[in-house]
């Protein structure tokens, strides 16, 4: 297949302009995350941050812009397609399946894989060991897991599908600081693991553990480039995330 | 005493039919919040394509029924496409409405296409063999629409451990995340139609040579105390199906035999009505509210 | 709109709708005197037109036609007041028809009493009937109370009006009309002034505190409580209304049949009532009125259709065998709901609205007049 070479990133996004009805919400998004690496979205609370993540994940249609993925175009591939192909996002909320047990839960996850039985046992093995809690827990309806151990099941139940690719839109909203500080931890370890992630935060803290920074105000990007240059100046911290 | 323990196994047979349509009711409810007004002419139809391919056709006995069944799947998947699909951004009382329209519509077709004339299903046993408990007639036909259901709810609680039922069940709660673990909600709206399509097939097939077959009969006989039973399992619970629509059938033949004596007529629907206030007003998430 | 705009927008503009609402301020458009005239005449036209209808139909099977069109109009009102203004879903209306029905013909036969008594007695009978089921949607809301409105037309259906002492048992109630009205023709005006005089009682009640605060209750129940809106009180107003007018439409139809019994008021007929309202256009008086007037006369209409394509059959030579026969009614009446549903919410009424909106002299555009109301209550939009 002779897919039109992108600069051999990973992951791109180029002029990514997408919207609700007629409403435009994202006004021209360009991305770039290599293999390997933790890039953070950071913006306020309707800046555009989930529209980008659930476009990329294949839930919304772009209206104009491209997106590539492993060295091909996946601009027009729906969810299920994008799943398979090991790009999976974490919603923001976590909504965990709140009937089902945790185990079941991860087990939903694994759906693309569902028929090799032996694949699931070892990806909930692993989910094991990023997060022992959910072990303890296994039998536990979800529904009655505090807000830290759901975030940890809909992050472990996105890494069922085995991605390549994660995506974690708002890990850190509505938990205790000591909590985010434990998810972060073990963010970072999936992605030494060889996972590329991609962090939504509202939380600057998270520059910490990413390459990358990306910041979008109203629709559009205002910075792009090193997270840790964005983390050292204090005065683009100012500028762009309007804190000291 | 005696009149007491018949009534109870009459019950027991009406409300197997009550539980079947119950489960057919909360599958499409819970995994998307539609009542479906249209379920008990799904049933119908099981009886109807029964007749026509047995009676009319001349096929066998098995071959009848099959086809009949998989015709009320086939039926219940042409209304998904049809009406629920279009209608998946609507109210969900908007979408009630649109179902009891498709209920009109298959009763009134049936009367146009055909007549209102009365039709014998036949039995599975030849001349409907019966035994007596306590003086009432009991025929092997009813005790299999027991069996149907033991059978259907066997296999659907084993349905429920597959990857597929799993995605069912979290499909109930968060359409969001399912679709997000790849899993395509529409397929799974399909499915649920096509299989309370053919739950709904077998309960009219085999409860059909228990009674005359008239068009709109099961909207008649059993929607509303299915509705009733589903309501009581709290609308969401299979288990909680079974037994609702059990105990509705059970409570209503008994106090159709009690009640007879004091003269009210209707005391079946009465007695069912209350059952549904009573649930509603003091229970309203049902008696087994856990969700599974 | 928004979506064309290809310029990037700098920073600080944000995804705004462009145009709030109508905030340029428009000229308001005047009909000129001749358009006033046009306007007049044809409203003036209509009405004429529908109260000439008893004289000039062909004979008296006609005129009973007419008098099952205003009341079955009568209610269509009555399922708009719950269901298009309230927006609550009412699966059990044969039980407010059917009371009203029974109450007027005891009134007049057994106690001997007039026939205004009746028609009076039978609409607050309906109201009664109305109140206890509004009790209950005081407490149970959506999906659920449409349930409960379903099991209370079954309850009328399968106990209350089978109780020999009430409803004469199967021979029935006898409801003879008052003296100098016994021809269809004469009765048919009774029943065009009832329709008449709901149609405006409603139509001033829409326009008034009342009306604006069931609306605001159908459009969010909570929203409605904040401005400090009595839910409870304007809910059971609703309740009481569209019971009165089903009770009246009740009574009117003991009167048209002479003989009440319980065999009409079945879940059918519930459902033909959902029906009119639905397919007539949720919200929308003259709409429902003319779905009420459809439903009424379909039947009939499928006849003259039938003979007509026999006739039409017999110049060409064809000879058409089982064709357009009154059982087809049931099979067009639910192929509308759903088409209604899923392409034209607005039903009858928003078709016609462009005329409305002319009538009442504003321009004819196509897409003038109000917006359909949709059947709400519940939640959950956007399945699976």
């Amino acid at each position: 297949m002779a897919q039109p070479e992108s600069n051999g990133a990973f992951f791109s996004v180029e002029g990514l302009r997408v919207g609700y009805g007629s409403l435009p919400v994202l006004y021209g998004i360009d991305m770039q995350v290599d293999e390997g690496e933790t890039a953070v979205v950071l913006g306020l609370n309707g800046a555009g941050k989930t529209t980008t993540v659930l476009t990329l994940a294949g839930m919304m249609r772009p209206w104009q812009g491209r997106i590539m993925f492993d060295g091909e175009d996946v601009t027009k591939t729906g969810v299920e397609a994008m799943v398979k192909r090991g790009a999976v996002l974490v919603p923001e909320g976590r909504r965990v399946f709140p009937n089902l047990p945790v185990e079941e839960n991860l087990r939903v996850g694994a759906w693309v894989r569902r028929r090799d039985k032996d694949f699931v046992d070892s990806q909930i093995e692993r989910c094991y060991r990023y997060f022992p809690r959910l072990e303890e827990r296994r039998k536990q309806i979800a529904g009655t897991l505090s807000g830290g151990e759901q975030q940890m099941l809909a992050i472990s139940r996105g890494l069922m599908a085995r991605p390549r690719l994660l995506m974690i839109d708002e890990a850190s909203l509505g938990l205790a600081p000591v909590i985010v500080q434990q998810v972060l931890e073990v963010v970072r370890e999936i992605n030494a693991d060889g996972v590329t992630v991609i962090l939504n935060e509202q939380n600057v803290g998270s520059l910490r553990l990413a390459d990358k920074a990306y910041v979008i105000q109203k629709g559009v990007l205002v910075y792009s480039g090193s997270a840790v240059d964005l983390r050292d100046s204090k005065e683009m911290r100012r500028e762009f995330l309007g804190v000291g | 005493m005696g009149q007491f323990i018949s009534s109870l196994l009459i019950g027991v047979v009406t409300g197997s039919i009550y539980a079947l349509l119950a489960v057919g009711l909360v599958l499409i409810f819970k995994t998307q919040r539609v009542v479906n007004f249209a379920q008990a002419e799904f049933a119908t139809m099981g009886a109807f394509g029964f007749y026509a391919f047995h009676n009319l056709g001349g096929l066998g006995y098995a071959a009848a029924a099959a086809l009949a069944v998989l015709g009320s799947g086939l039926l219940a998947l042409v209304v998904e496409r049809a009406v629920i699909r279009p209608l998946r951004e609507a109210r969900d009382v908007t979408v009630f409405v649109a179902t009891a329209g498709v209920a009109l519509f298959i009763v009134s077709m049936t009367l146009f296409v055909g007549d209102a004339n009365i039709r014998q299903v036949e039995p599975l046993f030849a001349g409907n063999p019966e035994f007596t408990l306590s003086g009432l007639p009991i025929s092997y036909q009813q005790l299999l629409v027991i069996a149907v259901l033991a059978v259907v709810a066997v296999l659907l609680t084993i349905f429920f451990k597959l990857p597929i039922g799993r995605a069912l069940l979290a499909v109930s709660r968060e359409p969001f995340a399912v679709r997000l673990a790849g899993i395509s909600t529409s397929r799974l709206s399909m499915l649920v139609w096509v299989l309370a399509g053919l739950i709904a097939g077998l309960a009219g097939v085999f409860f059909a040579p228990t009674t005359q077959v008239t068009p709109g009969l099961f909207t008649q006989l059993a929607l509303f105390p299915a509705l009733t039973g589903a309501v009581l399992g709290g609308l969401t619970s299979l288990p909680g199906a079974v037994l609702g629509g059990l105990a509705v059938g059970i409570v209503q033949s008994v106090a159709s035999v009690y009640a007879t004596n004091l003269g009210v007529p209707g005391p079946d629907t009465a007695i069912v009505f209350i059952i549904l206030l009573a649930v509603l007003f003091f229970r309203p998430e049902g008696l087994l509210a856990r969700e599974a | 709109m928004a979506t064309t705009d290809s310029a990037r927008p700098t920073i600080q503009l944000p995804a705004q709708p462009v145009e709030a609402g109508n905030s340029r301020p428009q000229e308001r458009f005047r009909p000129s005197a001749g358009g006033w005239a046009a306007r007049y005449a044809v409203a003036i036209g209509v009405v004429t037109f529908i109260f000439v209808l008893p004289i000039i139909v062909p004979d008296e099977s006609a005129a009973n036609l007419v008098i099952s069109a205003a009341i079955f109009a009568c209610v269509a009102l009555s399922m708009n007041m719950l269901t298009g203004y309230l927006g609550q879903l009412s699966l059990g209306h044969q039980a407010f028809f059917g009371i009203g029905a029974f109450v007027a013909a005891t009134i007049v036969t057994s106690n001997g009493l007039p026939f205004v008594a009746g028609l009076a007695v039978g609409g607050l009978s309906g109201a009664f009937a109305a109140i206890i089921l509004g009790g209950v949607a005081l407490r149970i809301r959506g999906l659920y109370l449409a349930i409960v409105t379903l099991a209370y037309g079954l309850l009328a259906e399968n106990s209350l009006f089978l109780i020999r002492g009430l409803t004469g048992g199967g021979a029935g109630l006898p409801a003879d009309r008052p003296a100098g009205f016994a021809t269809n023709r004469a009765y048919a005006y009774i029943c065009l002034g009832m329709l008449a005089l709901l149609f405006a009682f409603d139509w001033r009640l829409m326009k008034s505190k009342a009306g604006r605060a069931i609306l605001a209750i159908r459009d969010d129940e909570k929203v409605a409580a904040t401005f400090g809106i009595n839910i409870t009180g304007y809910k059971l107003l609703a309740f009481v209304l569209s019971g009165i007018y089903a009770g009246l439409a009740g009574s009117l139809y003991a009167f048209q049949i002479g003989n009440v019994v319980a065999a009409p008021f079945n879940l059918a007929l519930a459902l033909t009532f959902v029906l009119m309202a639905v397919v007539g256009g949720l919200g929308n008086r003259v709409g429902v009125v003319i779905g009420g007037a459809f439903f009424a006369t379909i039947d009939t209409i499928l006849e003259l259709v039938h003979s007509f394509f026999i006739w039409l059959g017999g110049l060409v030579g064809i000879h058409w065998g089982h064709g357009l026969d009154p059982t087809l009614a049931p099979v067009i009446g639910a192929a509308l709901l759903v088409l209604t549903l899923i392409g034209h919410p607005g039903g009858i009424g928003q078709q016609i609205a462009p005329l409305q909106n002319w009538v009442r002299g504003g321009k004819f555009t196509l897409h003038g007049g109000d917006k359909p109301a949709v059947v709400s209550g519940g939640g959950s939009v956007g399945r699976p």
